[in-house]
This record gives structure tokens, C-alpha cells and sequence, in this order.
């Protein structure tokens, strides 16, 4: 099972010192809660992880090899859902399909799947908030790539899609190593098997909605 | 891997090609060819990055950088220009 060992992650805009001290670890079968407040740093870390984005100094490994993630994009271990959304607004979904795989197979996967079945010809931009997200995060989790990182796969997404979007993120954690991060954290804590919440430029492993009012991040009284 | 590298290098182009167009009507056509080849690859860059920036995570997520897209994209397009600078001479 390959393992994603983030042991340090520096990262500063200007004076802003956002990230300090990233220490924690992610294997495939495993879905890792990733929170903190706005600012905190928790798409940063994504890009770095992802390589489009330079940390000012990183180490961090898969399994006992030394991990250089601006070869990331090209050696495809990493795969990237972006906050917004990242398909093709003029095409098809049926094109988008064929475009991201080429192999016959690998499109049934994706067309096979029901919620896609019934939105398979219509244009991108057409698609609701939940449609397209659902779409994008079955796109990219039947990729190759041993580990997925996903920056809000649940904000403004109906409940359905929500619910859609959790089983498929459970069914595939079998092949995966899973990083998300979401205000949602509701929906989070559902299907994790770690959280992590960054505060002050640190890894801080909190557990529930406790730990995480305990923590500055949700209110007191939402813990309850 | 054709279809992907397609979708970009039309994306891309449609802005160069109409700046180039444009280029070609206010100064003439031999300055809107070269300027498909070369200044109109800066102006179809800045403009996707403009309208299309989070697209390139497309792109990037099926193994292709922004510098693979770019280079292939303006290779084709210079020599496009070659080809049709040749022509009209």
C-alpha cells in the first residue's frame, strides 16, 4: 500500500508565513479530513502537493522514496479536483468523456454509471452545481493516479449529490489515498478516517466537532 | 492524448487567430501571418489565462503541463505562419 509521508511543508507569501509546520501522513485506503479557518493554508498545501504551486522548502515522500511533486503533473501520481471547476464548459459530457479516456473500457466505467447515463448529452455548462461536480470527482477517481486530493467537493452541492459524492469517495478509497478539504466539515467527519486541522501554520490531528470547537474552527455551541 | 492536445490548441488559437485577423486588417496581411506565429501565441496565452485559467487542471490531471501545451500549440502555429508567409510571397 503506498504511502504519501508529508514530513515538512514551508510555505510564505511575503510576511505571511501560512505554512510552517505540515507533518502528517496518508495511505491508499485511507480518506484524511483536512480543516482550518479561511487563509489558513489548506488549498496551498493542495497546490504544493499537487505541484503547481512551490513550496520555499518541502520534504515529503511516498512510501520510503523521496516525492519531488513538481514532477507530479508528468509521473501522474497525484490527481487534483480545484475548487472551481476545471471541465471544458463548451463540450458535451459525452466528449469531455472521450477526451479524458481514451480507452473504450475506461469511457463505459464512466458511462455506465447512472447519474451520468442521464447527463450524457448534455453541454457542460448546462449541468447543475451537483451534476458537474459529481461528474468531475467520477473523472478523476478513475484515473490511475494512487492518491486524489480534493478542495471542496461538497460546497453548494445539493444533498443527493452530497450523499452521490460521499459513497463514491468511500467506494474507491480501496485504490486511493484520499486528502479533502471542506467547510462542510458535517459531511467531512462522515466519511474520514483522520482529520487534520491547520491552524497557525501547524498540523493539529483532531478527532470530531469537539476537537474541532476545542480548536477555534467551528463554534462551541455547533459542537454540542 | 490527440484530443486533448486538439481541445487546447483550438482554445488557445481562437484568440490568436482573431487578433491576428484583426492585425491583418489594420496593417496588412503579411503582418497578421507573423503575427499568428508569434506575437498573437502572448495575446491567445494571456487571454485563455484570462477566460480559461482553471482549465488547464484538465489538462494538468491527464499528465500534460502548461509548458507541453504551450510549446506544442506554438510550434504548430509558427509553422502555420511559415507555410502561409511562403505561399504568399
Amino acid at each position: 500500500m503506498d504511502k504519501l509521508i508529508i514530513n515538512t511543508v514551508v510555505k510564505a507569501f511575503g510576511s505571511n508565513h501560512v505554512l510552517s509546520d505540515i507533518e502528517f501522513e496518508c495511505q491508499i485506503g485511507k480518506i484524511i479530513g483536512l480543516f482550518g479557518r479561511n487563509g489558513s493554508g489548506k488549498s496551498t498545501l493542495l497546490k504544493i502537493l499537487f505541484g503547481t504551486l512551490k513550496a520555499d522548502a518541502i520534504d515529503v515522500k511516498i512510501n520510503s522514496k523521496s516525492f519531488d511533486p513538481t514532477k507530479n503533473i508528468s509521473n501522474r501520481v497525484i490527481a487534483y479536483l480545484a475548487q472551481d471547476s476545471f471541465l471544458p464548459k463548451d463540450l458535451k459530457v459525452r466528449s469531455v468523456i472521450s477526451i479524458f479516456y481514451q480507452d473504450g473500457e475506461q469511457q463505459n466505467r464512466i458511462f455506465y454509471d447512472p447519474r451520468i447515463a442521464k447527463i450524457e448529452n448534455q453541454i457542460v455548462s448546462t449541468l447543475s452545481y451537483g451534476e458537474l461536480r459529481y461528474l468531475e470527482i467520477l473523472l478523476i477517481s478513475r484515473l490511475s493516479h494512487s492518491f486524489l486530493l480534493l478542495d471542496e467537493p461538497f460546497s453548494m452541492i445539493e444533498p443527493l449529490y452530497q450523499d452521490a459524492i460521499k459513497d463514491l469517495l468511500v467506494s474507491i478509497k480501496k485504490d486511493k489515498g484520499i486528502i479533502l478539504t471542506d467547510h462542510y466539515y458535517f459531511d467531512v467527519l462522515q466519511i474520514t478516517d483522520k482529520n487534520i486541522l491547520i491552524k497557525d501554520g501547524k498540523t493539529i490531528e483532531v478527532e470530531n466537532k469537539q476537537d474541532l470547537a476545542e480548536n477555534g474552527y467551528i463554534s462551541i455551541s455547533k459542537a454540542i | 492524448m490527440f484530443s486533448m492536445r486538439l481541445k487546447y490548441y483550438y482554445d488557445l488559437s481562437r484568440y490568436n487567430f482573431g487578433f491576428s485577423v484583426i492585425i491583418g486588417f489594420l496593417i496588412g496581411l503579411n503582418a497578421g501571418v507573423i503575427t499568428f506565429g508569434t506575437f498573437g501565441m502572448l495575446v491567445g496565452f494571456l487571454s485563455y489565462k484570462y477566460f480559461q485559467n482553471n482549465q488547464y487542471y484538465f489538462y494538468y490531471n491527464l499528465g500534460l503541463s502548461k509548458m507541453a501545451l504551450i510549446s506544442v500549440t506554438w510550434i504548430i502555429n509558427l509553422t502555420i505562419s511559415a507555410i502561409f508567409l511562403l505561399l504568399i510571397r
